[in-house]
């Protein structure tokens, strides 16, 4: 099914929507689950939340890109669930890695709260769209799609070492950008 | 005040770049791509500073002056001036003077500093496209698949490109969008010696940043030769003897270093238990003080077992706010070695399960081990004995003795805050490379 026919069922309110969703994205969204909770059914609970989730959101959203809104979604309850999961404890190392990747990138700011947010996202799109595409591709595969070194290193035929040094060299420019947007460590 | 959550920010990002990542990825994208630093910090200046700046002549004037040489852009404490060839060069394309200023070339880097301005109407060729273009949002980039080194094309691994401005006067001054500045990087295979006098082709691309895709704005080709010998004359190679480290899996023997100021590389001969097994890096400090770092780079070409540890270019730049060249200083006595050891990353086909539970995927990067020695958050504790701290990892931590020298001169940078993570395991002697 289409997405436009899947987001007109939600729009109706017809339950068979979360069929046909679950359905058609279930594989998507479920790596991106995977690759963060490294569990099955920490995975299979996340992904039926997203399902429910977006039942709640659409309406009044009508999501451009269906995928794309249900990935955020899943993104953001396996980052609630994995935080809830190891609130106090330490990590899996899988994870630990990449939480101490992006915990480099939190900054703290003073400005307008919700102004902030919103500059400081355009900031982080600003810098995606002026990186490499092969620097871009790397970092949203990092940090939007959550894959692990060594796939991306496969993906780009480069070495795991070349994967990281990108990384960090990514982050080292964002976080000047976003301490210069007017945040500080 | 409130926290900036960057992982669940990042969730928000554009959609372009969701459904871009989500395509198989391309590698002839990495051909004549752009490099986009001088836009994003051309970006923030004007955020920073407004327009008001950008048409300033005087400003303009005063950027001109102030633009540092190849080695005070890249970081380098130690002199690099005697390496570098100041070319003036100037070619004009589509409307775009582009004048090669200075050129550093050794085994398997290239730098070269680039000035570029628009073109002198009254010299401009008259069937240049007209098209408005503004250096604000065009860049510049190596084009590695033309540009050769004695006939002989180079593989290009890794670039970069830097504003060869201070972060004062960029703060001062902001970015003059009629003109651009940069010093751009290559870092590349290249399969003989270069020799004394390489001559170098380099293609120069100009790329519109809203047509990242398409062809150059403008190619400028650019002929010369490059006096290596002078680095060539400085570089010191050395034959080591009785260099060895004990390990499980074998003897790890290091056979040769050389070293210069632009880099250094140290030949072992590792057993196939070991390489085969592990990562590996050497770490630690030169007689200086100075923090020392050699990743396993590559095989020795025609040669059985025989690897090279290099110093690297890119973690330098971004342990700290202020770059660190973590390579030996060429006037040191002497150099002292840990290696490190740890396990790959495991493929997704390795990770082990029980009863659907997962067991364990390391992945820690490597380079944060450098990174902890510039890092505040691992400071050590002052109120240990400064001569002796603890850098192994968990599982087999290693006491290093440091001994008083008088002659440490960067003692901020020094043994004393490094600390390794603990997927890096300390293995074997430190050793002493004497130096001179």
């Amino acid at each position: 099914m289409k997405d436009d026919e899947i987001i007109k069922l939600f729009l109706e309110r017809n339950e068979s929507a979360i069929d046909e969703l679950s359905m058609k994205y279930h594989s998507y969204c479920y790596k991106i689950a995977w690759n963060l909770l490294t569990n099955k059914e920490d995975s299979e609970e996340c992904l039926n939340d997203t399902w429910f989730s977006v039942w709640s959101k659409i309406p009044p959203s009508n999501p451009p890109v269906l995928s794309h809104f249900c990935g955020r979604i899943t993104r953001n309850l396996c980052i609630d669930r994995l935080r809830k999961k190891f609130a106090g404890k330490r990590p899996d190392v899988h994870m630990a890695d990449v939480l101490g990747e992006m915990e480099q990138l939190n900054i703290t700011y003073t400005i307008d709260e919700q102004l902030a947010e919103k500059e400081l996202l355009e900031v982080i799109n600003g810098f995606l769209e002026k990186i490499k595409p092969e620097d871009r591709d790397i970092f949203v595969r990092r940090y939007w799609f959550m894959d692990s070194i060594d796939s991306i290193s496969k993906r780009h035929h480069i070495s795991v070492g070349s994967v990281k040094m990108n990384l960090y060299r990514s982050r080292k420019k964002l976080l000047k950008l976003l301490e210069k947007e007017g945040g500080c460590l | 005040m409130k926290k900036f959550d960057f992982f669940k920010e990042f969730g928000k990002i554009d959609s372009k770049y969701i459904h871009e990542a989500e395509d198989e990825w391309k590698a002839e994208k990495k051909i004549w791509i752009p490099k986009p630093w001088n836009k994003v910090a051309a970006a923030c200046a004007v955020l920073a500073f407004g327009f008001v700046f950008l048409s300033n002549p005087y400003v303009q004037a005063a950027m001109k002056n102030l633009t540092l040489s190849i080695g005070e852009t890249l970081g380098f404490s130690k002199e690099i001036e005697s390496y570098t060839d100041v070319l003036d060069a100037s070619k004009t394309e589509n409307g775009i003077t582009v004048t090669l200023k200075e050129v550093v070339v050794d085994d398997g880097v290239l730098l070269a500093k680039i000035h570029a301005q628009k073109a002198d109407l009254k010299t401009q060729d008259e069937t240049a496209d007209s098209k408005e273009f503004s250096f604000a949002n065009l860049n510049f980039d190596i084009d590695a698949q033309n540009s050769t080194i004695n006939g002989q094309k180079i593989e290009e691994y890794g670039s970069g490109s830097y504003l060869p401005y201070s972060v004062d006067e960029l703060m001062e001054n902001g970015l003059d969008e009629n003109v651009y500045d940069g010093v751009l990087e290559s870092r590349f295979h290249y399969p003989a010696e270069i020799g004394e006098n390489p001559k170098v082709h380099l293609v120069l691309g100009a790329y519109d940043g809203d047509e990242l895709e398409r062809n150059p704005f403008a190619i400028f080709q650019f002929d010369f030769s490059i006096s290596h010998a002078e680095l060539m004359k400085q570089t010191i190679h050395k034959e080591l003897t009785d260099t060895a480290i004990e390990t499980e899996e074998g003897t790890v023997k290091l056979t040769k270093i050389s070293m210069n100021k632009l880099q250094s590389s140290i030949t072992a001969e590792i057993p196939d238990e070991l390489y085969g097994k592990y990562e590996m890096e050497l770490l630690g400090t030169d007689s200086k003080g100075n923090p020392v770092r050699y990743e396993l780079s590559e095989l020795v070409e025609n040669e059985v077992n025989q690897w090279e540890f290099k110093t690297s270019f890119w973690g330098m730049y971004l342990m700290t706010e202020e770059p660190v060249l973590l390579i030996p200083d060429v006037a040191s006595e002497y150099m002292e070695l840990q290696l490190y050891i740890r396990e790959p990353y495991m493929l997704e086909e390795d990770i082990i399960w029980e009863d659907d539970t997962y067991i364990e995927v390391g992945e820690t990067a490597a380079e944060e081990i450098m990174a902890n020695i510039q890092d505040s958050d691992h400071e050590l504790d002052t109120d240990e004995q400064p001569e002796k701290q603890i850098i192994g990892g968990a599982t087999a931590s290693t006491e290093i003795m440091l001994e008083e020298n008088e002659e440490e001169e960067n003692t901020d940078m020094g043994e004393e805050s490094m600390l390794a993570d603990d997927s890096w395991i300390a293995v074997g002697d430190k050793i002493k490379i004497q130096l001179q």
